[in-house]
């Protein structure tokens, strides 16, 4: 018996414990998910020490060229396991503030460069009439209207900022409540549309695993 | 000339005084209760053993049904935690809003018979109902009504108990805040306290109103606005509340308080009984339904038969062993229990009460099943004609409105016992426009009626006395001037209660006062009970009450509140004109010090109670504010009304100050089952039978269906595809037609450079792997087919690494041919591993793709213009948008790559959100799912096949999607409507 | 020590930040350092972040907590898994079979019951919730899927224009949370920069 075939017989067993939890909550259910968290740890921290750290750490420090550059990494990685420990924990603060500092520098970047520029530009240019011919002015504005629309609305729709009335409770003005009501409608419809998507995504998971198991009994019984 | 001897200073001041005029020290604190006070909480154990046996008994009883409900409760604590609670289920019928089955918190606690059945799951079975109702009552009410805070109603869901809990917590949040609102509410200068403050659950009815300013009202919450009017209506209401015993009220955690109570009510048999139509305010003929709704349910009571939980009620509202026959053949729809209520007050108001009797509940229980033949008229009208109720609610309102009116509190209780009387009297108004102020003629007389004392002028028939027409305000003030001699059986708590006050005025002083407020014609001395009296005589003509028997408690316990300023002996007559009850033809109660010496008692020693020794209990049980001051401010001076009919008149109503140095009429029995404890008694009246009918408990059959539900849909869902996949069908058609995005794909394909480098980037997870491959299977044979480039497959997942493989083997790539293209690693396509740090980490290898990641060296290009694509496998939008957020400002920057094609295959759910990239361009082409990959398989006839072989049975998985839904919300409709129809036929 | 780790993170950030809008060569090589160095970090902090998951489940197991025969398990497969990982590396075949055999038939399994559990959701939706937005939404979702559906004689006719038509309120709508995600991240990346937020622990 291969270990093709092992595994795939494992996999199916695994996929039934699984399957189980439609008839509730059970051991055979638990036992497959906790063997799935360990051995899925198991193989990242695998897969940092072999594809991250071995060649991007460890196997550059003979190099002295490159160890005065790790060395900081070095040091900073290491005090990350200061937060296994209460007492000695602000020591790891200075690697998670690298790579705080860092990470929150490229979501800036990326989203204002990646995102809000772009959008807005593309938001923009629904309406320009240029790529569109004679006869698709009217559309090309219609599409236009309705995206900027959908964008602005779903915008709008969080906008929670209100002013107080006289009675004390705070209220958003009948305006800007019609157009967040406007703006959920429009997160309906993405919502209906991401809802449909997720269960074509889901449908498709079950269908790959169905065809596993028929296709792993006819390879199995030689039918 | 009776004096207050001040406890501070030792000197003597006016009766009339509530502080000494020489030290300011308060005279009489303790013993007059005014609104928003609480009682004194006192030791008064040592007072147990004076009390009269019967009194001993049914607190005896009490503490005992307390003990055992108490342990009742603890019994089922678990039981009332895990299901929720339905207790108010039988008030569905008083509103058509199904989200009144679940049990405010407050009412959970209210009687232990309604406690005791909460447990059983019946709420988990109601979702439905309980959603539809939420739903048609936020069709039906505006949002800024009060109700409308209650929250959408349990859908308890056995799947999601803890949204069940929480939906049945905001439910019970409005009535909670009442509860809480209520536990205080005679928190000193707290203006907004609710000067009837009472039984908890009267403060739950009532704090509504109260707490919303806006005049709108919940429809189906009027009922609890009526009671509010009402409990405003009189302040009887707030005593027992004020008892510390009591203090919870049924708001209390507590349930022996309400328990205790409630034997209270059971031991004072059919006292209560006439304040509960004033109780039952009608606003107006459509409010009367709930009277209805109401009645209906206590059908019960007058027939006492079978409901032991509603002994008490029986006992409360009449003495069933001596109920009118009549009574119990009342039709559930009518007010047949109020009728016997008012029957009951009717018939007991003339029941002549035996001087001799001591303080016996047996004389109560008589009072209260009093003489059939006086009681039959009065049913027969009551019946058939609310218009009572109508009169009594104006009453209610005038006092409600006027803060400054308390005198009309306690007269207010007084009122609800004269029944269908008001409706003759307006003919003995002051003629002040008939017709907008009829209802203030039936507010006169009911007020009459309530400062009246239908004992008191049995007492004073006995004794002879007439009232005097110009008494002041001030001389009824003695409420029981004590004889020692003639009281001794009264127990000192009784005595001191009934204490009168010690120091009438002097005559000077008192002619003094008289002259500024003899006014016997004003309007407002149509509150005077006097003037209802056609024998009303100077109080200088009454002799002095020759020998007033020793147990006077009785006819005190219905003694009026307070005398009030007497009109003139015409006017008295003029307003008696009509025919009358014989107790009300009988002579007027003689001057309320004599009436108060006919049931002075005194202390055992002969030493009467101060009335600061009074002990809490019974000031909670003394009339609060109950006294209307005789003191009637001129026409000038009393307050213009500025609500209803009234509005703009002055000095129709008297105002009356609060706090009046009136004192308190004797200890009056009576306000242990005011109007509003009767409101209380009728709403656990309707709990209790709303909990002891029997109603079905399909919360288990539906918990199962719901889990056979889901079994049914899994196996049919396992089988169907299962079938489809099993038998390799592809009858199902691909369409040719590809979207844009997808045609943008094969297009860009085109474009790739031949043997070029090829960045792939493995950003899914595990469990979506066989969507991504069976939708990039497609683009990366057809890339590999036509292009022939080396891949780099870099993953931003740690498991994604490991992925892989497993992609390139099921996409036949690296299957050796002829079944595969033959891919080899390393030399075809390349590993990059695991790119951790996130933003960072995509950051760094866009900026420099080999620095990052230095395992494979020279492999790897230098920079990412190496790349002559990139193809993004994701199934999540946000991962994809770190790397298309990142690569625009790459692009931006080195033109090299600006055209560099930026082909997503996306998971299905993530399609969506990603199509705003293509449109602005930054996604260059976008297949997403099964369907796209099917097409583009379709159209480029490329392999794998994998969307293919799905296809078929991704289609019988949509069409088994969409018709279990639209069948499935249809049924959920339907059902809800059902089960909504079938609990309003439950009533 | 605070004020230098809020230094340090504000400086990296800066670094970073500056090199998007000045590409100079020794900003862009500090840029590039640093996001190395980060990468470095987030590796030992998935490496930290799985030892204190052994770490959980081993004090479970010592103190004989409920499920601790789960704990047991985990860490069993999870010390299997990594020392054959570190033995032969993750590319090799037998290494690979962790992931064939277990993590992705698990993760399918997962993902394949949530179809029955959609499906389940939105028959129960309307019983539990009708307003508009359940159902636009839920109309919504079934057009979606009719337009997709194949059909033994083809495509529905139409169905890419009303896939279309959708896509335009979907889009829409989709560019509006995509924008605000993007605003969220703008504040929060511009919190951490300014020092007002400190989640590595400055206080």
């Amino acid at each position: 018996m291969s270990i093709e075939i092992i595994s795939t017989l494992i996999g199916l067993i695994l996929s039934l414990m699984i399957f189980s939890y439609l008839i509730g909550d059970n051991p055979l259910f638990r036992i497959a998910t906790y063997i799935f968290v360990g051995v899925s740890s198991g193989y990242a921290a695998a897969v940092v020490w072999h594809s991250v750290l071995v060649p991007k750490l460890f196997s550059q420090l003979d190099d002295i060229n490159q160890l005065i550059l790790l060395i900081v990494p070095l040091i900073l990685s290491f005090s990350l396991l200061a937060k296994l420990s209460p007492r000695i924990s602000w020591i790891g603060n200075f690697a998670m503030a690298v790579l705080v500092g860092v990470g929150a520098a490229a979501a800036i970047g990326g989203a204002l460069i990646g995102t809000l520029l772009p959008q807005a530009q593309a938001s923009m240019d629904a309406f320009s009439l240029r790529s569109a011919g004679t006869s698709n002015v009217i559309v090309r504005l219609f599409e236009g209207g309705v995206m900027l629309s959908g964008t602005v609305l779903t915008l709008a729709s969080f906008q929670f900022s209100a002013s107080r009335a006289q009675d004390g409770t705070v209220k958003r003005t009948p305006i800007l409540e019609g157009i967040a009501w406007l703006g959920r409608i429009f997160i309906a419809i993405t919502f209906g549309v991401l809802f449909a998507g997720v269960y074509m995504a889901a449908l498709t998971a079950m269908i790959e695993r169905l065809s596993s198991f028929i296709n792993f009994t006819r390879q199995f019984f030689g039918s | 000339m009776p004096d207050i001897r001040c406890s501070h200073c030792g000197k003597d001041n006016p009766d009339f005084l509530d502080v000494c005029q020489f030290c300011q020290s308060p005279l009489k604190s303790e013993s007059m209760l005014h609104i928003g006070e609480k009682p004194t909480k006192k030791n008064t154990g040592e007072l147990e053993g004076i009390l009269p046996e019967w009194l001993k008994d049914a607190r005896k009883q009490a503490r005992d049904s307390a003990e055992e409900e108490a342990a009742h409760v603890a019994a089922q604590a678990n039981i009332q935690k895990e299901g929720p609670l339905d207790l108010l289920a039988g008030l569905s019928f008083q509103s058509e809003s199904a989200d009144q089955q679940d049990v405010p918190d407050w009412l959970q606690n209210i009687n232990a018979a309604a406690k005791s059945k909460p447990s059983t799951p019946v709420a988990p079975a109601q979702p439905e109902t309980d959603f539809f109702a939420q739903f048609n009552k936020s069709e039906t009410k505006p949002q800024s009504e009060p109700t409308q805070d209650n929250p959408p109603s349990p859908s308890n869901e056995p799947m999601q108990p803890s949204q069940s809990n929480v939906e049945r917590d905001e439910l019970s949040a409005w009535f909670s805040q009442a509860s809480e609102q209520t536990s205080e509410p005679f928190a000193a200068g707290d203006e907004t306290a609710q000067p009837h403050s009472d039984w908890g659950l009267s403060d739950q009815v009532s704090l509504p109103g109260d707490q919303t300013p806006a005049p709108k009202e919940a429809e189906d919450l009027s009922w609890l606005h009526d009671l509010e009017a009402t409990a405003k209506g009189t302040d009887e209401l707030k005593i027992p509340q004020q008892n510390p015993n009591r203090e919870t009220g049924f708001s209390s955690t507590s349930q022996a308080a309400g328990q205790d109570d409630l034997s209270w009510l059971n031991n004072l048999g059919a006292i209560p009984a006439p304040e509960q139509p004033a109780s039952l305010p009608s606003q107006s003929q459509e409010d009367l339904s709930w009277l209805d709704n109401l009645g209906g349910v206590s059908k019960p009571i007058p027939s006492a038969s079978s409901e032991e939980d509603l002994g008490w009620l029986n006992s409360l509202g009449a003495t069933p062993a001596q109920q009118p026959p009549s009574q119990t053949s009342v039709p559930q729809e009518d007010l047949g229990w109020l009728n016997a209520f008012k029957e009951t007050a009717e018939s007991r108001q003339p029941a002549p009460v035996q001087p001799s009797s001591s303080v016996d509940p047996s004389l109560l229980n008589n009072l209260g099943a009093t003489p059939a033949e006086q009681a039959a008229p009065h049913t027969s009208e009551s019946q058939d004609d609310l218009g009572w109720l109508n009169a009594f609610k104006e009453t209610a309102e005038s006092s409600q409105s006027e803060s400054s009116q308390p005198s009309s509190s306690d007269d207010m209780s007084w009122l609800n016992t004269l029944g269908a009387l008001p409706a003759e009297q307006p003919a003995s108004q002051p003629s002040q426009s008939q017709d907008d102020l009829s209802w203030l003629s039936n507010l006169q007389s009911g007020a009459d009626t309530l400062s009246s004392a239908p004992f008191a002028d049995q007492t004073n028939e006995e004794s002879g006395q007439t009232e005097t027409p110009h008494i002041s305000p001030f001389t009824p003030r003695r409420t029981a001037p004590l004889n020692e001699e003639e009281n001794t059986s009264i127990p000192d708590w009784l005595k001191s209660a009934t204490e009168g006050p010690s120091m009438p005025m002097g005559t000077g002083e008192l002619d003094q006062f008289r002259e500024d407020f003899k006014i016997p014609t004003q309007p407002e001395e149509a509150f005077s009970w006097k003037s209802f009296t056609q024998e009303a005589k100077p109080a200088e003509e009454q002799p002095p009450r020759s020998k007033p028997e020793p147990a006077s408690v009785d006819p005190n316990l219905f003694a009026p509140a307070g005398g009030s300023s007497v009109p003139s002996a015409d006017d008295v007559n003029s307003l008696f004109s009509m025919e009358m009850p014989d107790w009300m033809s009988q002579a007027e109660p003689a001057r309320e010090e004599n009436v108060a010496q006919d049931i002075g008692i005194h202390a055992e020693g002969g030493e009467a109670l101060a009335p600061v020794d009074l002990p809490s209990w019974v000031q909670a049980m003394r009339p609060v504010e109950a006294v209307v001051s005789n003191l009637s401010p001129s026409i000038d001076d009393q307050p213009t009304e500025r609500e209803g009919p009234l509005a703009g008149f002055k000095g129709l109503i008297p105002a009356v100050p609060v706090g009046s140095a009136r004192r308190p009429k004797p200890i009056s029995l009576k306000l242990q089952a005011s109007d509003e404890q009767q409101t209380a008694a009728a709403i656990l009246e309707q709990l209790l039978v709303g909990e002891t009918s029997p109603r079905p408990l399909v919360s288990t059959p539906v918990f199962f269906s719901q889990r056979v539900l889901r079994w049914v849909l899994a196996g049919f869902f396992i089988l169907v595809l299962g079938a489809v996949i099993g038998l390799h069908t592809e009858m199902m058609q691909v369409s040719p037609d590809l979207p844009p995005a997808v045609d943008a794909v094969s297009s860009s394909v085109e474009v790739i450079p031949e043997n070029s480098a090829v960045l792939v980037v493995v950003d899914y997870e595990p469990s979506l792997s066989g969507e991504l491959e069976a939708a990039a299977g497609p683009l990366l044979n057809h890339i590999a087919l036509l292009r022939h480039p080396g891949f780099s497959f870099i993953a931003t997942s740690p498991n994604g690494s490991g992925l892989v493989e497993k992609l390139l083997s099921n996409t036949n790539i690296s299957k050796a041919a002829p079944t595969g293209l033959g891919y080899l690693v390393g030399q075809d396509y390349y590993n990059l591993g695991y790119l951790p740090g996130g933003e960072s980490g995509v950051l760094s290898f866009v900026l420099a793709p080999r620095t990052t990641m230095p395992a494979l060296g020279d492999k790897v290009p230098d920079v990412f213009s190496g790349y002559s694509a990139v193809i993004l496998l994701t199934d999540h939008a946000d991962s994809a948008r770190v790397w298309i957020e990142q690569l625009q400002p790459v692009k931006q920057a080195n033109p090299a790559i600006a055209n560099q094609p930026l082909l997503v295959v996306s998971s299905a759910q993530a399609g969506p959100l990603l199509q705003p990239y293509v449109l602005s361009r930054q996604i260059t082409g976008l297949i997403s799912g099964v369907p796209d990959a099917a097409r583009y398989e379709h159209k480029n006839n490329v392999p794998p096949g994998i969307a293919r072989s799905y296809w078929d049975a991704f289609g019988v998985g949509i069409i088994m999607a969409v018709a279990l839904i639209v069948l499935g919300s249809l049924w959920s409709i339907f059902a809800g409507l059902r089960a909504r129809n079938a609990e309003t036929a439950q009533g | 020590m605070r004020l230098f780790a809020t230094v340090l993170a504000i400086a990296s950030g800066l670094i970073v930040l500056l090199g998007y809008f000045y590409p100079v060569e020794p900003l862009l090589n500090l840029r590039l350092q640093l996001t190395n160095w980060a990468m470095i970090i987030a590796a030992m902090a998935v490496l930290i972040g799985i030892y204190n998951l052994v770490a959980v489940q081993m004090e479970k197991i010592r103190t004989r907590q409920k499920g601790a025969a789960y704990g047991g398990l985990l860490v069993l497969s999870l010390i299997i898994t990594f020392g054959l990982g570190l033995a032969f590396g993750p590319e090799d075949a037998t290494v690979r079979t962790a992931v064939t055999a277990v993590i992705v038939p698990v993760e399918s399994s997962l993902m394949a019951i949530l179809a029955v559990t959609l499906i389940y959701a939105s028959i129960r939706l309307f019983r539990r919730r009708v307003d508009v937005m359940s159902v636009v939404f839920l109309v919504v979702a079934i057009i979606s899927l009719i337009v997709v559906v194949p059909t033994p004689f083809g495509p529905i006719p139409g169905t890419l224009a009303i896939q279309h038509f959708i896509g335009l309120f979907s889009t829409g709508g989709a560019r509006g949370l995509l924008i605000g995600i993007a605003l969220g991240s703008l504040l929060t990346g511009l919190r951490v920069i300014f020092g007002v937020d400190r989640p590595y622990g400055g206080n």
